[in-house]
């Protein structure tokens, strides 16, 4: 059995999608091999609060743009 | 035809009064609390991920309260004209109804419209996109800044809402020939300019106004001197000769005054007092200073002289202080402009900001990677084995449980874990045997128990909830099955209590 969220292909995507460095995914995605459950929770942790901010950057800048345009 | 006016005017308690159009509404706006029911399901949206990262200043309750009124008077100012726009587009339908097709009441038009179903149309309707859109930024907006501490993005929407009403009473004052409109308009530029220098300020941790007068140099007195006497060429050419006329005593014959005259029109500061019997001395007093003379010629010398630095001295710090008005007036035109540029342009701030707050959030944990021992063979093999199979980009799950896709929670767990169970199976894939589930809510602390009791609403507090519930089960060994998303579910209806 495998672990949907936190299997070595499902972390791959995740880390290829979230909006940071390529040097600072290139780095992640040596690390991951090596990462037992307790450090890939942590670093979902971390890829989720990523994205988090990416979603909720682009929905800043659109919204202030509206607001400041009417 | 008017059967139900009546209603209009108790329905807005006084809504009338903020409806009208123009400098009105301004006035009574403040103190009405205006009814946002299309919006209200929209509201109550949690701060914003980066307010946990940035710690804001707190801001003045006046800044709060003028942001506040701006955006109140923009949510009267769509909606009335949404209002308008359904009574044109509705005409026969509210006429059949024994409404008052005709009525300028907006209150009442208000009133009426919502009995329509105006309301509906408006969410629902794509032609009143912009509208429903407009109205839900400004009244998301306006409730940020009813709170304690405005989130940060809030902060940034203000200062470019601010800006856009600054341009408005800008284009005001520029077409208005009444002097009185005009001073009022600008009063107000002023005090929406103020605060908004308020939010950016601490926000960003600037100065502007110091940033600005770096840019503008103070003048030196030798550049105020050499532009003053650039101005006043003729000036000083005049002052040239009467200096000339001065130093060879002939200035009283030539302006036919006598010394107490010509003291008198030129020095009326200066007290003259003759001592001493056998030399006519003549002692000056001028403040501190006490000056011994010989003769009228030396007296009139200096005081020419005195007098004459006098005059230059007055008339450089004259000069110099012009040159520092009009030097404040460019740095404050320059700060407005980095005003004007920040409420036009926010998105590389705001794109800087959050690329910072990453660079932090991943600089942490880089610190933790590289603190660590690097295992084994064995080990890595095994990991290898525990982590290897197909994959499904997480991202795409983050989403579904941030906007909450298909749940309707009650923070109640009994009531909430079933539905809880399916959204984990069928968009996150993982199949939690219903047993287990409640074994693993007991298992959570009471403080995290506490979170999902009251961050179930929340976007951001239930996905971190979930996270920490699945990790739970992951952490306890609980046997997870991948489950394959299946056929969409069925939205579950709220429990009831």
């Amino acid at each position: 059995m495998t672990n949907i969220l936190l299997n070595n292909k499902s972390l791959e995507m995740f880390i290829q999608t979230v909006g940071i460095d390529q040097e600072e995914k290139d780095f992640m995605l040596s690390k991951l091999p090596q990462m037992d459950l307790e450090e890939r929770m942590k670093l979902f942790d971390v890829l989720k609060e990523i994205y988090l901010l990416d979603l909720e950057e682009e929905k800043a800048v659109a919204r202030a743009k509206r607001i400041r345009q009417g | 035809m008017a059967k139900k006016q009546e209603k209009g005017s108790e329905f807005f308690r006084g809504q009338g009064e903020a409806g009208k159009e123009g400098g009105e509404t301004r006035k009574t706006i403040e103190v009405l609390e205006p009814e946002t029911p299309w919006t209200q399901d929209l509201l109550g949206e949690e701060k914003s991920v980066i307010d946990n990262y940035e710690k804001q200043a707190s801001l003045s309750t006046n800044s709060k309260k003028t942001v506040e009124s701006v955006l109140t008077e923009e949510i009267y100012q769509v909606r009335n004209n949404f209002v308008k726009e359904y009574f044109a587009s509705h005409e026969n339908e509210i006429q059949e109804k024994g409404y008052d097709v005709k009525s300028q009441d907006l209150g009442y038009m208000y009133k009426v419209a919502s009995e329509m179903g105006a309301l509906n149309e408006l969410k629902k309707d794509k032609k009143y996109k912009e509208q429903f859109e407009r109205l839900d930024d400004l009244a998301a907006l306006r409730m940020d800044f009813q709170s304690e501490n405005p989130s940060w993005n809030g902060r940034w929407q203000a200062i470019g809402a601010l800006g856009k009403r600054i341009e408005e009473l800008s284009q005001e004052e520029t077409g208005s020939k009444d002097e009185k409109k005009i001073k009022e308009v600008r009063a107000e530029i002023s005090r929406l300019s103020q605060v908004r220098k308020e939010i950016a300020e601490k926000m960003t941790g600037r100065d502007l106004k110091k940033e600005a007068e770096k840019t503008i140099p103070v003048p030196s007195i030798e550049q105020v001197i050499n532009a003053k006497n650039k101005r006043e060429e003729k000036e000083k050419n005049e002052r040239k000769e009467y200096v000339t006329l001065v130093t060879d005593g002939r200035l009283y014959g030539l302006n036919r005054l006598s010394r107490n005259e010509f003291l008198n029109k030129y020095y009326p500061e200066a007290k003259i007092t003759t001592s001493g019997m056998l030399r006519r001395r003549i002692v000056l007093d001028i403040g501190v200073l006490k000056t011994d003379f010989k003769s009228e010629e030396e007296l009139n010398r200096f005081i020419l002289s005195l007098r004459e630095q006098e005059k230059q001295k007055i008339m450089d710090k004259a000069e110099l202080d012009w040159h520092l008005s009009e030097r404040e007036k460019d740095v404050m035109k320059k700060m407005e402009a980095e005003l004007d540029q920040m409420s036009d342009l926010p998105e590389g701030a705001i794109r800087e900001n959050y690329r910072k707050v990453k660079t932090e959030v991943i600089r942490k944990h880089r610190e933790m990677l590289i603190k660590q021992e690097p295992k084994n063979a064995e080990a890595l093999k095994a990991l290898e084995k525990q982590f290897d199979g197909s994959g499904r980009n997480p991202a795409e799950m983050i989403e579904k449980a941030y906007n909450r896709e298909g749940l309707e929670l009650t923070g109640e767990w009994k009531d909430d874990r079933e539905q809880i169970g399916d959204f984990l199976k069928e968009e996150w894939g993982l199949d939690i045997p219903e047993k287990m589930m409640d074994k693993l809510y007991r298992t959570m602390t009471t403080k995290e128990k506490q979170i999902y009791q009251n961050e179930y609403k929340k976007r951001i507090g239930f996905l971190g909830w979930l996270l920490r519930f699945v990790f739970l089960a992951f952490s306890e060994g609980v046997e997870v099955v991948s489950a394959k998303p299946e056929t969409k579910r069925k939205t579950r209806k709220k429990a009831k209590p």
